[in-house]
C-alpha cells in the first residue's frame, strides 16, 4: 500500500538531488555556532549597564537643571544665567542617551514629545507667558515645552543681559522656566521610578521573540531613533532633504546656536554604545547587538556586518568632528558638508533597518496582520 | 477519451462530503470575519491608512469608509447562510463578491490563502452544495438530492492539488533547498518555543524543515487522493499546519487546509460528521430516500457550469506560470510572484526613500513615507516593484497637486536584502519613476539581481 507513495517521494528526491547537484554551488551559507546566544543576558545588561544608569545620570541632571532654574528666577543675574545655561547644556547632553529609550514607562508617558520636540514655537510660548494658564500634560503643548522652550528662554530672548533683565522685570519668565524644567524633573523622576519599581523586571522577563517582546521592541525603538532622530532631525530636515531648501532654523537647540552638533554627536556616540554594549558607565560592557549578529555570523558582502555598521557609525562620527559648531549656520552657508554627513547616516540605516532587521529576523514594529 | 470524459461527467458521487465541506468552509468563513474584525484591523488596515495600494485595473477598488464594515458584515452574514445552507446561491456568490472586493481594497494585505479562499469560493458558486443537509433542501425538497454530479467534489479535490503541488514546486530551488532560506532566517527567531526552541537553531533542522516541507507539498496530494495512505496523509495534514501555526503568524490558513482536507475522505465519513450535527443540534431527520440529481442532466446550464469549472481549474495551472515572460530573477523582481502558491519562499526587506525633483523650480527633496504610508504598507512597498511605481505616481500626483507645481521627476533610492543575502540597490536611482507606465509589461528599472537562484 505504500508503493506509490515511496516511488513519489524516491522521484521527488531524485528529482531534488539531480538538481541540487547540477547547480551545487561552493557557498554553504552561514554556519551557525552551536553554542546559545543568551538573549536574555542582553536584556539585564540593556537594563542594568545602560537603560538604569543612563535615567538615573538624566534624573540627577533634570533635578539640578531645576534647581538652577529656581535659583536664577529667584534672582536674575547674570552668572546665574551663566551656571543654569551650563546645566542646561549638561541635561540636554544627559537626554540624548535616553531619548531613543522610547519604551515602557517612556513610551506611556510619551516622554521624548513632550521632551524634545523641535522647532519649538516661540508664538505658542509668548502666548503661555502672556495669559499664564498653560496645561503642560497635553499633547497641544509639545512645542512650548521641554529643552527647546528652555533654550528659548535662556538664549531666544536676547542676548544674556536682556534675558537677565527680562526675568527681573516680569515674574511670569520665571515662573514658566520653573514650570517647564519641573515637568523635565517630574517625567523623568516617573519614568526613572517605573523602572525601578515594576518596568525593570518586566522588561527583562519578556524575552520572548514577538513583536511585542522586549528584544523586538528596543531594536525597532533604536533603529526609527537612528532613522527620524538621529539622520533626518538632527541633520536631515536642516539641511533640507525634505524641503527642497536648507531650513536652518529646525536645529536642535536652535537658539544656543552652537548646541546643535555637540547634541548630534552625543546622539550617536549613544548610538553606538548602545549597538556595541559598551555599557553607560565605563567598564559595564556586556552582550549587545554586535555581539548578537557576530553570534549568527551575518557577513554583509565578505566583511562582518556588526563591523560595517560600526565603521559606518564611526565615519559619521569623523565627519561629524571637523564641522563647525552650529548646524544652523552650516545649513546656510554650507549645506553641503551637512547632505554629506545625512548620507552617511542613511548608509547606516540601511544596514542597520535592512541587514540587520532581517539577520536577527526582527519584525518592523506595529505589524500583527497575519503573513503566508 | 471523449467517451471516457463523457463517462466520467456522468457520474454521480454521494452529496455528502460536498455538504460537509460547505458547513466546514462557512464556519471557518464566519470565524476568519469576526476575528479579523475583533483584532481591529479593518480599522488598522483599511479605514486609517490615507493611501492605498490597488491591484491594476482595480483602482476603483477602495474602501468604503465607515461603509467597510458593512462589506465585513455581509460577508460574515453570508458565510453563516453558507454554513446552514440557506439561500445558498446568493450567499456564496455575495460571499465571493465581498470577500473578493475587501482583499482587493488594498494589495498591502495579499495573502496566498486570501486568494484561496477568494478562488475556492467562486468555485463553489457553481457547485450544488444545498442539495443535501442544508436549510434550502429541507425547505425545497424539490432540489434535495442525495447523489451530485461527481466532477463537483473533484473540482474542489483538483483545486486543493493545484495549491499543494504548486506551493511544492515552487520550493524547489537552490535558496530553499541547498541553503535552507529562509527558514534558517526565520526559525532561530522562535528560540523562546517550549521545548522545540534550543533546536530551531540548528542548521541541520533547517535543511530538514524545508526538504520535508518540499517534499510533504509535492506529495501529500497524492496521499490524500490514494485511499491506503489517505489516513497517513491527514495525520501529516495536521502536523504540518500545526507546526506552521506555532512557528508562523498565518492566522486562520493551517486550520482551513487541515479542514479542507477532509474533502478527500469517502462519504461514509461525512455521513457521521453529518449525523454527529445533526443529532447535537437535534435536527430532523435526513430523508433517506433522496432521488439524484440524474435528471437534470445535459441541460444547457449544466454544460455551461461545466465549462467554468474546467476553466477555472486549466487557468489555475496556467497563471502560476506567467512569471516565465519576466527575464530576471524571480524573487527579486516579482512579476509573475502573486497568484501562483509561492507561499514562505522569501524573507525580503527593504527600505526605499524617494527624491521628488521639481524642473521648473529647480528644487530637489526626500519624502518622508510616514506621512502618507503606515508601517505596514512602507515595509511591503520597500520591497515590490508595483508598489513602488504605484506609490510614485501617487507622490507625483500629490505634490503637483497640493503644492501647485509642474510635472515633477521622482526617483527611488531603494535598498532590498532577499534571503539572508546583504542589501544591495534594488531600484535604477537614475529613472525618473513618474515617467514609467503600470502594467503587464516587463519593469525594466528594476536592477538585476547581483546573484543567481537556480530552480523552478
Amino acid at each position: 500500500m505504500m508503493n506509490r507513495k515511496m516511488i513519489g517521494q524516491v522521484f521527488s528526491l531524485f528529482l531534488m538531488l539531480s538538481l541540487s547537484f547540477a547547480c551545487s554551488n561552493e557557498e554553504s551559507g552561514a554556519s551557525q555556532n552551536q553554542d546559545n546566544f543568551d538573549r536574555s543576558a542582553m536584556l539585564v545588561h540593556w537594563a542594568d549597564d545602560y537603560i538604569l544608569p543612563a535615567y538615573q545620570n538624566y534624573n540627577r541632571e533634570v533635578i539640578a537643571l531645576k534647581s538652577a532654574a529656581s535659583q536664577f528666577s529667584s534672582a536674575p543675574s547674570l552668572s546665574l544665567h551663566n551656571d543654569l545655561y551650563a546645566q542646561f547644556v549638561k541635561a540636554y547632553t544627559a537626554w540624548q542617551w535616553v531619548s531613543f529609550l522610547e519604551i515602557g514607562p517612556a513610551e506611556a508617558n510619551s516622554l521624548r514629545n513632550f521632551t524634545n520636540i523641535y522647532p519649538t514655537s516661540a508664538t505658542e510660548i509668548e502666548e503661555a507667558l502672556a495669559n499664564t494658564n498653560y496645561n503642560l500634560s497635553l499633547p497641544s503643548t509639545f512645542n512650548e515645552q521641554g529643552f527647546p522652550a528652555i533654550d528659548y528662554l535662556l538664549s531666544g530672548l536676547g542676548d544674556a543681559s536682556t534675558t537677565v533683565n527680562l526675568f527681573s522685570s516680569n515674574a511670569n519668565y520665571g515662573r514658566y522656566l520653573i514650570a517647564l524644567s519641573e515637568r523635565l524633573e517630574t517625567m523623568s523622576t516617573q519614568v526613572l521610578n517605573d523602572w525601578n519599581v515594576t518596568y525593570r523586571s518586566e522588561f527583562v522577563s519578556n524575552t520572548g521573540s514577538s513583536a511585542t517582546a522586549s528584544t523586538n521592541k528596543l531594536i525597532n525603538d533604536f533603529i526609527y531613533h537612528f532613522e527620524r532622530e538621529l539622520r533626518a532631525g538632527k541633520v536631515g530636515i536642516p539641511a533640507g532633504v525634505f524641503s527642497g531648501s536648507p531650513l536652518a532654523q529646525n536645529v536642535e537647540g536652535y537658539y544656543s546656536d552652537s548646541l546643535s552638533k555637540s547634541l548630534f554627536m552625543e546622539s550617536l556616540k549613544a548610538h553606538r554604545a548602545f549597538f556595541q554594549g559598551s555599557g553607560f558607565l565605563n567598564g559595564t560592557s556586556g552582550s549587545s547587538l554586535e555581539q548578537y549578529l557576530n553570534y549568527l555570523n551575518i557577513e554583509n558582502q565578505g566583511e562582518l556586518l556588526s563591523a560595517k555598521i560600526i565603521n559606518q557609525m564611526a565615519m559619521a562620527e569623523s565627519l561629524g568632528k571637523d564641522l563647525p559648531a552650529s548646524f544652523s549656520s552650516l545649513a546656510t552657508n554650507s549645506n553641503q558638508d551637512l547632505l554629506v554627513l545625512y548620507d552617511e547616516l542613511q548608509k547606516a540605516v540601511v544596514l542597520l533597518k535592512v541587514d540587520m532587521l532581517q539577520a536577527l529576523n526582527v519584525r518592523v514594529d506595529y505589524i500583527d496582520a497575519d503573513g503566508d | 477519451m471523449f467517451e471516457k470524459l463523457k463517462y466520467y461527467l456522468s457520474q454521480d458521487a454521494e452529496a455528502a462530503p460536498l455538504a460537509a465541506f460547505r458547513i466546514f468552509f462557512g464556519i471557518m468563513m464566519l470565524f476568519s470575519v469576526l476575528r479579523f474584525w475583533a483584532k481591529g484591523w479593518i480599522e488598522k488596515l483599511y479605514l486609517a491608512p490615507k493611501f492605498h495600494f490597488s491591484f491594476y485595473g482595480f483602482e476603483w477598488v477602495k474602501p468604503l469608509g465607515n461603509y467597510t464594515y458593512l462589506i465585513f458584515m455581509i460577508c460574515a452574514l453570508a458565510a453563516l447562510l453558507i454554513a446552514i445552507g440557506l439561500w445558498y446561491r446568493l450567499a456564496i456568490t455575495a460571499f465571493w463578491l465581498s470577500f473578493t472586493y475587501i482583499e482587493l481594497m488594498d494589495k498591502t494585505t495579499y495573502l496566498n490563502h486570501y486568494y484561496f479562499i477568494s478562488v475556492l469560493s467562486f468555485l463553489l458558486i457553481f457547485l450544488p452544495a444545498q442539495r443535501y443537509f442544508s436549510v434550502d433542501a429541507y425547505r425545497r425538497p424539490q432540489i434535495a438530492s442525495k447523489l451530485i454530479p461527481r466532477y463537483n467534489i473533484d473540482a474542489i479535490k483538483a483545486l486543493l492539488f493545484i495549491v499543494y503541488f504548486y506551493a511544492g514546486l515552487a520550493k524547489i530551488n537552490s535558496d530553499w533547498l541547498l541553503e535552507a532560506q529562509p527558514l534558517a532566517t526565520w526559525l532561530p527567531g522562535k528560540y523562546d518555543l517550549p521545548f522545540i526552541g534550543p533546536l530551531l537553531e540548528e542548521r541541520w533542522l533547517h535543511y530538514t524543515f524545508s526538504w520535508s516541507g518540499m517534499l510533504y507539498d509535492l506529495s501529500i496530494p497524492f496521499l490524500l487522493l490514494y485511499k491506503p495512505t489517505r489516513n497517513i496523509a491527514f495525520a501529516l495534514v495536521v502536523i504540518f499546519h500545526v507546526l506552521t501555526r506555532i512557528l508562523f503568524p498565518i492566522g486562520m490558513f493551517p486550520y482551513i487546509m487541515i479542514v479542507s482536507a477532509l474533502v478527500f475522505f469517502d462519504t461514509g465519513f461525512h455521513q457521521r460528521i453529518l449525523k454527529f450535527i445533526k443529532n447535537l443540534l437535534h435536527l430532523p431527520y435526513l430523508p433517506t430516500h433522496l432521488p439524484s440529481s440524474k435528471a437534470k442532466r445535459n441541460t444547457a446550464f449544466e454544460k455551461a457550469k461545466i465549462g467554468f469549472i474546467a476553466l477555472l481549474l486549466i487557468s489555475q495551472i496556467l497563471i502560476p506560470w506567467r512569471h516565465l515572460f519576466y527575464p530576471g530573477e524571480l524573487f527579486w523582481h516579482e512579476q509573475g510572484f502573486r497568484f501562483s502558491w509561492r507561499v514562505m519562499l522569501m524573507e525580503k526587506a527593504g527600505y526605499t526613500n524617494f527624491k521628488i525633483h521639481d524642473p521648473q523650480r529647480g528644487e530637489t527633496f526626500q519624502v518622508d513615507n510616514q506621512q502618507f504610508l503606515s508601517a505596514f504598507q512602507e515595509k511591503q512597498m520597500s520591497f515590490q516593484p508595483d508598489f513602488i511605481l504605484e506609490y510614485a505616481h501617487f507622490l507625483e500626483n500629490h505634490f503637483r497637486c497640493s503644492e501647485n507645481r509642474g510635472d515633477l521627476e521622482v526617483y527611488a533610492e531603494s535598498y532590498v536584502a532577499l534571503n539572508g543575502r546583504s542589501s544591495q540597490v534594488f531600484i535604477n536611482p537614475k529613472v525618473d519613476l513618474s515617467q514609467e507606465k503600470r502594467g503587464w509589461g516587463p519593469k525594466t528599472w528594476i536592477l538585476p539581481f547581483n546573484d543567481t537562484i537556480y530552480g523552478l
